[in-house]
């Protein structure tokens, strides 16, 4: 995620259109790498960031005032694709990557995450797809930054093994 | 890139949202006023300016205690014609004999 300010604050807390277009438009694809990771299929990561927006809008004055806004929209999607996840867990999951890919990721690379534990995944993507810090990774997951770090560590020895067997 | 479709849903959604929050806001309105009009409507005495009571007082009580009958229509007119503030009814006969006795 960006390191832009929010959109005006006040525009926000007025719950604004506008405010609320820009805020997508600056984030949303951050949102959707971070929910994908989590959520497993791109339909549900869909839904997850339709939720997210909906529960932003519903409480946009704590919007309006949050600290750290980039740790907090990420934990916001995060629960969203967490319940999500969820709803979902009597149904067969989809780990086709072909089918939960996007076009954007290498085919092989979306086998090579598949492998790996959830919480490695997740980690990944907090720290490359929604640029947090071990810090801020650690404030959304409510574990020790140094967790957050051997978490990240470990899930690129996977990868790489991963990726290294393939070829 | 996400699709456009997911701009206009997230779009759709929060326009329903926010629609949902004026018609809870204005159902609350609503029912203040209904229930401000409705303590004004059941509550009538409560509103009048003059906040009194007439009192009356029958020349058959005042008979039964001594009064022959003229004086006694004469001092049932008295009281009638008079207001006094909301305060405790007029008491027991026993009492205004008392007040007649003492004041007249």
């Amino acid at each position: 995620m960006t390191d832009l300010p929010l959109p005006d604050r006040r525009a926000l807390a007025e719950g604004r259109a506008d405010a609320f277009a820009e805020l997508y438009d600056r984030h949303a694809v951050r949102m959707l790498a971070v929910a994908r990771a989590i959520a497993g299929s791109a339909a549900d990561a869909e839904d997850a960031v339709h939720e997210t927006f909906l529960d932003l809008y519903r409480s946009r004055g704590a919007l309006a005032s949050a600290r750290d806004e980039r740790a907090y929209l990420v934990r916001a999607v995060r629960n969203a694709a967490l319940r999500v996840r969820d709803r979902r867990r009597d149904e067969p999951l989809e780990r086709d990557p072909a089918a939960a890919s996007s076009p954007d990721r290498d085919m092989e690379l979306e086998r090579a995450l598949a492998t790996l534990p959830a919480e490695q995944r997740e980690v990944l993507a907090l720290k490359l797809d929604a640029e947090l810090t071990f810090e801020q990774i650690g404030a959304v997951l409510a574990i020790p930054a140094n967790t957050a770090s051997s978490r990240y560590r470990y899930a690129l020895e996977k990868l790489r093994a991963a990726l290294g067997g393939a070829r | 890139m996400p699709p456009p479709e997911l701009r206009q849903r997230v779009t759709r959604g929060i326009e329903r949202v926010r629609a949902h929050e004026r018609r809870a806001w204005l159902a609350a309105c609503a029912a203040t006023l209904l229930v401000t009009c409705a303590v004004r409507i059941t509550m009538p005495a409560l509103e009048t300016a003059d906040a009194t009571v007439p009192r009356t007082i029958a020349p058959r009580e005042l008979v039964a205690i001594g009064f022959d009958a003229a004086d006694a229509e004469r001092l049932a007119r008295m009281w009638s014609s008079s207001r006094v503030p909301r305060v405790a009814p007029i008491q027991a006969t026993a009492s205004v004999a008392s007040f007649v006795q003492g004041g007249l």
